[in-house]
């Protein structure tokens, strides 16, 4: 053990390449976890079963699917603009590996330790929008570009809110490092105790249920209206690169908030990185309980929601975090 | 400067230029847009180096976040713009030409004024004091050119919005209006 920490430590480039390579690897496997939850949790909302047939209760079902998709045909339409249709799926992931490069998952366990690690991860995810465009106009297809340009009003509205949430919380700890707010709230207890962080924790829950595209904010691939949205066209492989981000997605926004509002890895008795998966996987099924709940809205329903509420009631948060007494 | 630095500077300026002269040259202008991305990254790639991480982080979400997938969005709202056909230059690029001579003459000017000042640039420095610095700096001594700015961004937005209202709307929608229980004019509520 010593030695390979020694090794590393003469060779940082490598070290770095391994870092890089662990994580798009856990990037890529985690949306099979979280996929395989989803089909259950939704099997039980709806009172059926869920997938029971591949490996005990089905738990190897994902994993067949996402063998299916490598070996499918890679189709591209006709009139396609193919540089840009080959790219979107790839920065669409790309945004999301960067995003998990700066997550604190343990004392210690983090890539890449940022000291603007929230302002970095808030950047990185408008990526995400750049690559949701490009894959909707690039695939010539009039039903992807309507839920290209449907998710780009949806997520940049939804955005201002979202930092204007998470700007509460940075008052708060005076910091901008992930790894600053965890132990500030191992410290002084969690940050949710805080009135005006928890009206903040509550906007934050309703962006990132529409950043990630999740019902009722799923306008960008209403199945009953736009076929599949922004990736109506995409097949095999490039499709799944689409669908492993969404879900890796998933994972990030509630890790984040789990940074954010609930203390990271803070917590008795059981070691610090079962407690950063005890509370993301917590809310990630509080996300598809209300993904299977509620029906879809529509899209200026949504944006006046977001312009007309959720935007002056985070400015008056923010008010009221400054007026009680932040550093 | 150690060799991977030097590999990292050259490989972020070739970026950069190369993606900047696509802006302005690619026919198409979605492509275009697009190209603005490796150029704002190679800009914040250029902040990174300097160790100036927040810089870096305000570059990707401004320029290659925000700005970047407005002017995109707002791209695709425009009629006819993704044919090759279309002149990319109108009547005016004379005068754009002589506003961005007369830019670049400045900046160089006053880089040149500077550049004493660049060399004596520690390498590592503390990023969080640097971030307070320019925060104080930016509300403190200048205040004024950082509020001139946003009049100035606020004209020109202003402006944007006077020359996009289409005068045609206005007739169509006085037209239809006198006919009795059409909605279409009751969803065109221009002033």
């Amino acid at each position: 053990m010593e030695a390979i920490t020694q090794f590393f430590r003469d060779y940082p480039l490598l070290w770095t390449f391994v870092k890089a390579v662990v994580l798009a690897s856990f990037t890529l496997m985690i949306p099979l976890a979280v996929i395989y939850i989803e089909r259950k949790v939704a099997g039980f909302i709806q009172s059926r079963l869920g997938p029971v047939h591949v490996g005990p209760q089905g738990t190897f079902q994902t994993a067949a699917d996402a063998l299916k998709l490598l070996l499918k045909e890679d189709i591209i339409p006709e009139g396609a603009d193919k540089r840009f249709f080959y790219l979107a799926p790839y920065i669409a992931f790309i945004s999301t590996v960067l995003s998990f490069m700066v997550l604190p998952f343990a004392p210690g366990w983090v890539a890449l330790e940022m000291n603007v690690a929230v302002l970095f991860v808030i950047g990185v995810s408008l990526f995400n929008v750049v690559s949701i465009l490009m894959a909707g106009w690039s695939s010539n297809n009039k039903y992807s570009l309507l839920g290209g340009l449907r998710a780009v009003a949806q997520l940049l509205s939804y955005e201002i809110p979202m930092v204007l949430s998470v700007l509460v919380v940075v008052f708060y700890t005076g910091s901008l490092s992930l790894t600053d707010i965890i132990e500030y709230q191992v410290k002084h207890g969690w940050n949710i105790w805080h009135p005006p962080i928890m009206i903040a924790a509550l906007i934050y829950f309703i962006c990132a249920l529409a950043e990630i595209n999740r019902t009722p904010f799923d306008l960008p691939e209403a199945e009953s209206e736009l076929v599949s949205g922004f990736n109506t066209e995409y097949s095999g492989m490039r499709f799944a690169f689409f669908f492993a981000s969404e879900f890796a997605n998933n994972f990030f926004v509630t890790a984040f908030a789990a940074a954010l509002f609930f203390g990271g890895w803070d917590g008795p008795i059981l070691p610090p990185i079962v407690w950063t998966f005890l509370k993301v996987f917590v809310m990630i099924f509080i996300f598809m309980w209300v993904r299977w709940t509620p029906p879809r809205l529509r899209i200026d329903q949504i944006l006046r929601f977001a312009w007309q509420f959720l935007v002056p009631v985070s400015l008056v948060n923010l008010l009221l975090a400054i007026a009680l007494g932040v550093k | 400067m150690s060799t991977i630095e030097l590999a990292v500077v050259v490989f972020l300026t070739v970026m950069t230029v190369i993606s900047a002269l696509m802006v302005v040259t690619v026919r198409n202008l979605i492509h275009a847009g697009f190209w603005l991305l490796p150029f704002f990254l190679g800009i914040g790639g250029f902040y990174l180096i300097l160790s100036l991480e927040f810089l870096f982080a305000l570059q990707l979400l401004l320029y290659a976040g925000a700005v970047m997938v407005v002017v995109l969005f707002a791209l695709m709202l425009t009629r006819d713009v993704m044919n090759p056909r279309v002149r990319q230059t109108n009547r005016l690029y004379v005068a754009a030409i002589a506003a961005s001579a007369s830019m670049m003459a400045f900046l160089i000017v006053v880089i040149y004024r500077n550049m004493g000042g660049l060399s004596t640039l520690p390498p590592e420095v503390d990023a969080g004091s640097i971030t307070r610095q320019l925060g104080a700096m930016l509300l403190n001594e200048y205040v004024l050119p950082f509020e001139l700015t946003s009049a100035l961004l606020l004209s020109a937005m202003l402006g944007a919005i006077f020359l996009a209202r289409n005068p045609k709307v206005e007739l169509m929608e006085e037209e239809t209006a006198n006919e009795p229980g059409e909605p279409a004019a009751t969803l065109l509520h221009t002033p």
